[in-house]
């Protein structure tokens, strides 16, 4: 499902700590084939939520085989619905034009299903960056 | 997509009480079946893979005792 969120939709209050990003192969990555003179993916356009109830960043299914991701781990995961779900995991460049922001870090590839966003930023980018930081933009 | 790190899984569970007696709470980097090295940190563990083996699958993962699965909220629906 595409994204259904439009900034001018934006609030705080409305639609959530949403985020306009960008995701794109980690730098170590870029670096190597800029040097073999090979073809760097682009960075994929993504819309993200910031949920402080969440331990570990999460990317839809699918994102990583759009940047040409081999996975680098895996997690198992439990949900109320399903238990014991193993997800591979992937390290990921993540960018917030808006507030210039630019990081990286090992994110879970699961299903998203029916949300309408691409990723969820959770406590292990929040514990780098506060999140007044990340929504610095925001309307209340 | 998961399988792709199958082998490194099995190599890590017939390794693991090994790593827990001198790097517990470290990160193991394995490929295929070998342990390459241990790292304090999983960003260090994960960049020295793609360092040694470009954009290729392996294996960094957390050596911990209790492997706790992570919960994830069910509005994810997965």
């Amino acid at each position: 499902m595409s994204p259904v969120y439009r900034r001018e939709l934006y609030s705080l209050q409305g639609s959530g700590p949403i985020l306009d990003m960008q995701a794109g192969m980690p730098i170590e990555l870029r670096s190597q084939l800029r040097k073999q003179q090979k073809i760097i993916p682009d960075s994929i356009k993504i819309v993200a939520q910031v949920d402080t109830g969440a331990s570990t960043t999460c990317i839809k299914a699918g994102l990583p085989a759009k940047l040409g991701l081999a996975p680098v781990g895996v997690q198992m995961i439990h949900t109320a619905s399903t238990p014991n779900v193993l997800c591979d995991k992937y390290l990921i460049m993540f960018m917030i034009p808006s507030v210039n922001v630019c990081f990286e870090i090992a994110a879970i590839e699961m299903q998203l299903k029916n949300q309408p966003i691409d990723c969820l930023i959770a406590r292990d980018v929040l514990c780098r960056y506060q999140a007044r930081t990340l929504l610095g933009h925001w309307s209340p | 997509m998961p399988g792709q790190l199958d082998k490194e899984i099995a190599y890590y569970a017939s390794i693991k009480d090994k790593l827990l007696s001198g790097h517990q709470y470290e990160f193991a980097l394995i490929r295929g079946d070998e342990l390459v090295e241990v790292y304090k940190t999983e960003i260090d563990a994960i960049t020295a893979g793609h360092r040694r083996y470009g954009n290729t699958p392996f294996l960094a993962i957390h050596i911990d005792p209790m492997e706790k699965p992570l919960f994830i909220n069910n509005w994810l629906c997965v």
